[in-house]
């Protein structure tokens, strides 16, 4: 039964020990950093401990050459992201297109477009693969983005968004 | 994960010291690229982007990326990669609008030799990116210019 003398008593209990787990913290925290236990940043719910990754409190050894860095923000997209429909088509003769939108560069199409397709430097497993990936990818893939059909109905009014 | 890189929506870079991110438009995702001087991880944890640590060759920033899982495609063709990927690009800032990016994919576990593209890729100054997720609701279409639209 909780009575206000119970409850004093373990408030003291706890504030006796606090020290103790302070101490013990600290210590297993210094531990991990000197063995170097964390190596590289952890998802949050791996990390167990609040100490810092030792990548973020260490000296930075090597630093950026930026002599020649003229900005620090970038925006760059690919150019030529008006490819042709001829293009897509020549690219991907049997209408497959697991990103489900408008083709930019011939590369984001098929990235062995400057091959010939026999030229493929596929190993035999995943040129297999490929081949029943593509015969069946209708079936397999069903990408949640609109479609390059999706976005022309939706331009046209057939189909709500 | 070069699906990013070459998709037809911007991406932003932010350079600090110890780390340059890339910000994609595309699935509103990122990547963490450092250049403090730390080594590849020897078992890193596969994941959709991999992991990333950068250093200056000259003008060229060269970035080497393993730890991809391999569900991932290369290109909309479904053009696949193992786990064993190891991609490098080479950004290479030509002038201030316009920067080439060489990408070598090296995955000997699905092809049998590396190969290389180079993406050109251009500025867009004065704009900003657009939160986007591959699900309903799409909203990039309608900003998109050029011929294609």
């Amino acid at each position: 039964m909780l009575t206000r003398q119970n409850l004093g008593d373990a408030t003291k209990r706890v504030t006796a020990k606090r020290k103790t787990w302070i101490l013990l913290a600290l210590a297993a925290g210094s531990a991990g950093n000197a063995r170097g236990a964390i190596i590289q940043p952890l998802r949050m719910d791996q990390r167990r401990s609040a100490t810092r990754n030792r990548w973020e409190t260490r000296a930075i050894r090597a630093v950026a050459d930026r002599k020649r860095a003229a900005r620090t923000f970038s925006f760059t997209p690919p150019i030529g992201r008006t490819s042709p429909r001829e293009l897509s088509n020549r690219l991907i003769p049997d209408g497959t297109n697991g990103a489900g939108e408008e083709p930019s560069s011939q590369y984001f199409v098929n990235i062995f477009s400057d091959f010939k397709p026999e030229d493929v430097p596929f190993r035999p497993a995943a040129a297999e693969a490929f081949r029943q990936r593509a015969q069946n990818f209708h079936e397999v893939v069903s990408p949640r983005s609109l479609s390059s059909r999706g976005h022309a109905a939706a331009r046209d009014g057939t189909r709500s968004l | 994960m070069p699906l990013l890189e070459m998709a037809p929506a911007p991406y932003k870079i932010v350079q600090t010291p110890a780390v340059t991110f890339m910000l994609y438009e595309r699935d509103t995702s990122y990547r963490q690229v450092y250049t403090d001087g730390r080594k590849l991880p020897t078992d890193p944890q596969p994941s959709w982007l991999g992991y990333s640590v950068g250093k200056w060759d000259g003008d060229l920033l060269v970035v080497d990326t393993i730890g991809f899982n391999d569900r991932g495609w290369l290109d909309a063709r479904t053009h696949t990669h193992s786990e064993a990927l190891h991609l490098t690009e080479r950004f290479h800032r030509l002038d201030f609008g316009h920067m080439e990016v060489l990408l070598t994919v090296d995955d000997s576990e699905t092809y049998t030799k590396p190969f290389s593209i180079k993406l050109n890729q251009r500025l867009i100054p004065d704009s900003d990116l657009l939160e986007s997720y591959c699900a309903e609701n799409e909203k990039d279409a309608r900003h998109m210019e050029g011929k294609s639209k």
